[in-house]
């Protein structure tokens, strides 16, 4: 009896304890923006430690840099250049010469002015360190960079390259003042926002810097919170954690556009999901048929529906449509042919097996597709769903992190024939990603080895329209050579297959607004960051 | 792994089948616990779904169908579909045949580790046992899903990795456990009388040590096949776990994740297949453990 | 008792060398190659090139010979120098100790939850026993005991964080920060301790001390408190250390969901990127952290059951 009284007397404190109540509050909407309001954005993961406090990096993280630091030239949402810390700059009658002329007036966050010694500082005397814009690091030496007067700076590239306004672009390429050490965190920019403190991995929080020199943001504070796993991000919005919210899954869109309390704004695309085929000799896709079978199989549709569930767009190009500009239509749609893929096998010799899958001299067509951490498992079964119905086998190799795939794709000797990545466009000039992913004189192309014999028969004009790029005077001129690229290489050798453009999705509270969502997240601003008062 | 073995052990050291132990009254006792009965049921249904998933599923695993994402459960998909269209009976089914093969392979290879090493240990002197023994400690002083994390991390994902992984560093409770069994056999008069006729090692190990400890093991076994399934699809939903398309449910789970707000019915269906599967080896093992243990068996009359 | 502390110590001398050296091999047998992460992160368009490669295997110390690597990582680390992250470049010491708070109190507080909980939910277990309630707890407990933990998490933050708004969804800040996180953690440890404390309990109540108390009239709850309880801590006690082993691991998948910013997101962010240095030291750390984890939870056999004598030998449990 006393054993069943006990018993019925500790259940009942357990249920007392387990029932404890606490009361939320609903934020209202309307009003004007609050020019004193914080907002708290639910951020990814904290990159900013990324490249270390050690000799060679600082500033990571895109977010925070391009609001407390600012580069010479600012990378607008329609990948226009607009005036940065340098007001103007022009081609010099050398024809190799870009002159940049500084702002005047402006002080960096800790009082110290700006000058051309700064730009001196972070691009040149800071070179040797090995501190240097990948970008342009193949044109830029150490003594490019020369000062003219106090607020002029001649950058002057070892070969010609008139890109260098719109390769600056990069937050990487941001100022920092003269004197500034990589050792310890720099907290020192001269941009719109300044840091307040800085927790590593835990979050940020940034102030508006009232003294800056151009239109001051409209709102008072950003607290950053890192949340690496974008479903703890959505549910940080909606539990009212986060009024802002950096990359919703895509999925979540619609249900957090139907919800009244939340708004979604979303960019044009500026990521560009595409395959790079890997065409070193013995793989099949080396074969140029194989590829252009692969690239018409592709259910363009159904890839956004499926991966971005209508977030975006069927690939075209391999950047963003606007940076081509008028020569944008140089580039062909490819659309989804099932008969002329299976005949482009069939007429090589792959002929249908026993299962389905084509082979030829007793050798299965079977393809190795890789997909780095970033992407979504659905894509790759896409893509093998799409090739499995021509008759290609496709094996999928998902690395759980950057160093496996890394070492697949070592200097010539990665065993895979598709890459499938969502490359970012974060520069102005047009012909960015072409150069970078497939001219044989980076170091980072697809050949897996800088120098390497063009396979295919457009080699040698693909790198003309390359040389042509670099020497290109006029915007429109860099914008054919880089159409011509993307054409060489998605219509004619079938060396990039695009997939499709992916949107930047942000989640938001009703009170708060982003007018202007930059479609490469390295070069979002927070100018146009509202919060009107609620409550 | 560790709790497992804890939940096993103590009890069980001192339990242990008799030579004796008549067959019939063994399962009459045992069959009179209900929730080990009902949990030995379900996993002898998991059992046999697994084996007859080809033929049970209403279609192959991997079978996509872009035009109907997200369907609700129906006559044609009683689970639904998933992100990708692919039937979701299907691949929970698929994935009990990967689930069990993999967690009874890894099961396998601890308790052969554990009995072998076990046994010499408690046989073959004094040196031979303090070197296994400070192995065992070595590894249990370690923490066992971050160790494996980095050895799987290292050696590159894949099904074949994970096993051997979760093998390799999962025997050292089973070990201790036959060790100290056999300790305790060896004094025994059964087998000082083997060993005044003058067997061998080897035949005394095989003959008289061996099928005393079948009892203890099959109990630590069932038990840890809750726990390796676990493990496994722990390091499967943080990506170290098997190349998709394959069903497994950790990376199904993993998967779901992204579709949390669309489709948690994703995330609910391995989720609970997980939980089942982990619990009625639990229920399993604790009822062999008790009836197996003559302690608390006699509390309980 | 001082010998045996001293021993128990020693022996973990050359468990510590085993395991650095194991790491040691296994970190630089894997695939991925750090001198290219190295080199491909310090350049933001992620370009590598021969000369990049060379200097940061230079600079990492990867161009000499294993044997070296190995004996020049060993010296320093005997001073407390782990050596440097390749990926941070701080001091890999610095980092740990940065991190180690972090998983100590949501480890600690899932402790504190299990132990709260499992004590009284064990003792009422062992009251009921053959009650209908105990029947009830025993399946709620290996429920709980059953469900893999991430689930859990993502369930109680569906529930407590998104639906209710009761609790913070992830992140580490104020004490309801820690409410879930510790939560998930604590569930399933909570099962399984209740339930090897309600046998242990079942044990006791047989045993004739036991059966005296209650003749002298002690009612069951004085006869469990103050007999049962201290001979039935035992086998609880030694789960101890396998306790805190189970929390340090379910951390590494907490903290991955809960945004922790712990030991287990550290581990996990340095296998991803191939930070040789930060995996042998998280690694180390761990195992140390055990070794004395052990240790006291032995040395704590003492305080329950005072038959035990430790220096008899290290072979308790």
């Amino acid at each position: 009896m006393r054993r069943k009284a006990l018993l019925l007397a500790v259940l009942v404190s357990l249920v007392a304890a387990a029932c404890s109540a606490s009361e939320t509050t609903d934020t209202a909407t309307g009003g004007t923006p609050d020019l004193n309001a914080e907002v708290r954005v639910a951020a990814n993961e904290d990159t900013w430690p990324g490249g270390g406090t050690g000799a060679k990096a600082y500033h990571y993280m895109y977010v925070l840099n391009a609001n407390i630091y600012e580069p010479l030239v600012y990378l607008e949402a329609d990948y226009t250049l607009r005036p940065g810390l340098a007001e103007r700059w022009e081609i010099q009658p050398d024809g190799i010469t870009t002159r940049f002329f500084l702002r005047k007036g402006v002080t960096f966050h800790n009082g110290q002015p700006f000058s051309a010694d700064d730009v001196m500082w972070t691009w040149g005397v800071r070179q040797p360190e090995g501190k240097t814009l990948g970008t342009v690091a193949n044109t830029l030496g150490p003594d490019s960079v020369k000062k003219i007067d106090d607020f002029t700076v001649d950058f002057t590239p070892a070969q010609p390259n008139l890109r260098i306004a719109e390769q600056i672009v990069h937050p990487e390429g941001a100022i920092v003042p003269k004197g500034t050490h990589n050792d310890t965190m720099p907290v020192n920019g001269s941009g719109p926002y300044k840091v307040v403190s800085y927790t590593p991995t835990q979050g940020a929080v940034i102030e508006r810097n009232d003294s800056y020199w151009g239109a001051k943001p409209k709102v008072k504070r950003i607290v950053f919170q890192f949340l690496p796993d974008p479903q703890t991000r959505l549910e940080a919005l909606r539990a009212g954690q986060a009024d802002f919210v950096i990359d919703l899954p895509p999925d979540a869109t619609r249900s957090i556009e139907s919800d009244d309390r939340f708004r979604v704004v979303q960019s044009k695309p500026g990521r560009n999901h595409l395959l790079y085929v890997n065409k070193l000799e013995g793989r099949v896709t080396s074969e140029k048929a194989v590829r252009e079978a692969i690239s018409t199989a592709i259910d363009r549709k159904a890839y956004v529906d499926v991966v971005l569930d209508g977030n975006g767009e069927p690939g075209r190009w391999m950047a963003p449509e606007s940076v081509l500009g008028a020569s944008a239509d140089t580039v062909k749609p490819i659309s989804q042919d099932l008969d002329k893929s299976r005949k482009l096998l069939e007429d090589a010799g792959w002929k249908a097996g026993a299962d389905g899958i084509r082979e030829r001299d007793g050798k299965k067509l079977s393809v190795r597709l890789l997909g780095q951490q970033e992407v979504p498992e659905s894509s790759l079964l896409v893509i093998q769903a799409n090739l499995k119905e021509v008759g290609v086998d496709t094996v999928i190799l998902k690395t759980p992190d950057g160093a496996t795939r890394n070492s697949l794709y070592a200097s010539g000797k990665g065993d895979f024939d598709l890459d499938l990545e969502p490359p970012n466009q974060n520069d102005g000039n047009p012909a960015f990603l072409p150069v970078l992913r497939m001219s044989s004189k980076s170091a980072t192309n697809v050949q897996f080895a800088p120098n390497a014999a063009p396979v295919t028969e457009n080699g040698p004009s693909f790198d003309a329209e390359v040389d042509k790029a670099l020497a290109a005077k006029t915007t429109p001129e860099v914008q054919q050579a880089a159409a011509n690229m993307m054409k060489i290489l998605s219509n004619d050798d079938h060396l990039v297959i695009p997939l499709a453009g992916a949107n930047r999705i942000y989640g938001m509270s009703k009170n708060v607004d982003l007018g202007d969502p930059h479609p490469s997240f390295t070069n979002q601003t927070w100018f146009s960051l509202t919060k009107t008062s609620g409550s | 792994m560790a709790l497992a073995e804890v939940m096993a052990t103590p009890e069980v050291v001192r339990g242990g089948l008799g030579p004796g132990a008549g067959r019939r009254r063994i399962l009459r006792r045992l069959l009179r616990d209900r929730s080990a009965v009902a949990g030995m049921v379900v996993v002898l249904a998991f059992v046999l779904g697994a084996i007859a998933a080809p033929w049970l599923a209403p279609q192959p695993p991997n079978v996509t169908d872009f035009g109907n994402r997200f369907a609700p459960p129906s006559m044609a998909h009683p689970l639904g579909t998933d992100h990708v269209g692919r039937d979701e009976l299907s691949r929970i089914l698929h994935g009990a045949r990967l689930s069990l093969g993999m967690a009874l392979s890894a099961t396998l290879g601890i308790t052969v580790l554990g009995l072998l090493l076990g046994m010499i240990a408690g046989m073959a002197g004094r040196f031979v046992d303090s070197v296994i023994m400070r192995v065992v400690e070595v590894l249990q002083s370690l923490p066992l899903l971050i160790l494996a994390l980095v050895v799987v991390g290292l050696l590159g994902q894949g099904l074949r990795n994970l096993i051997i992984t979760i093998a390799l560093l999962g025997w050292t409770g089973y070990a201790r456990l036959v060790r100290a069994m056999t300790f305790k056999l060896r004094d025994r008069e059964f087998v000082e009388a083997a060993q005044g006729m003058g067997a061998s090692r080897l035949r005394i190990m095989v003959r008289h040590i061996a099928p005393n400890l079948v009892g203890p093991v099959v109990v630590l076994s069932t038990l840890n096949m809750g726990s390796v399934l676990l493990a496994v699809s722990g390091l499967s939903f943080l990506g170290f776990g098997v190349e998709p398309p394959t069903a497994e449910w950790g990376a199904m789970i993993s998967e779901a994740r992204s579709y949390l707000d669309k489709a948690p019915l994703l995330l609910a269906w391995p989720g609970l297949a997980i939980t089942l599967m982990v619990l009625s080896f639990n229920l399993a093992g604790d009822g062999l453990r008790d009836f197996l243990d003559p302690r608390t068996e006699s509390s309980r009359h | 008792m001082g010998r045996y502390v001293a021993r128990r110590l020693l022996v973990s001398v050359p468990t510590l060398l085993v395991l650095s050296f194991c790491i040691f091999v296994l970190v630089s047998a894997a695939p991925g190659d750090p001198a290219e992460e190295l080199a491909r992160r310090t350049s933001p368009a992620g370009e590598v090139t021969e000369a990049s490669l060379a200097e940061a295997r230079s600079e990492l110390g990867l161009d000499r010979p294993f044997l070296v690597q190995y004996s020049s990582w060993l010296k320093g680390a005997v001073a407390g120098d782990l050596g440097d992250s390749f990926t941070t470049k701080t001091p890999v010491a610095d980092e740990i100790r940065q991190r180690v708070p972090a998983t100590a109190q949501l480890a600690g507080l899932a402790f504190l939850l299990v132990m709260v909980a499992a004590v009284p939910l064990g003792i009422l277990a062992a009251l009921a026993h053959r009650h209908w309630a105990d029947h009830a707890m025993r399946f709620v407990a290996l429920i709980f005991a059953s469900v893999p933990g991430f689930v859990l998490a993502y369930v109680l933050i569906i529930v407590f964080a998104t639906r209710l708004r009761l609790l913070p969804v992830a992140g580490r800040g104020a004490f309801d920060t820690y409410v879930l996180p510790a939560v998930a953690l604590a569930v399933g440890p909570v099962a399984v301790v209740s339930r090897l404390l309600r046998s242990s309990l079942l044990e006791v109540f047989v045993e004739d001390y036991m059966r005296t108390a209650r003749a002298k009239g002690l009612g069951g709850l004085q006869a469990v408190v103050r007999h049962g309880l201290r001979n039935a801590s035992i086998p609880v006690v030694t789960l101890m250390g396998g306790l805190l082993a189970g929390l340090l691991d379910g951390a590494l998948i907490a903290e991955v969901i809960f945004a922790w910013p712990g030991l287990g997101r550290l581990t996990f962010e340095a296998i991803s990127q191939r930070d040789h240095p930060m995996i042998l030291g998280v690694v180390l750390f761990a195992g140390a952290v055990y070794i004395v984890m052990n240790l006291l939870v032995d040395l704590s056999y003492r305080l329950f059951d005072p038959r035990i004598r430790v220096e008899a030998g290290g072979g308790v449990g």
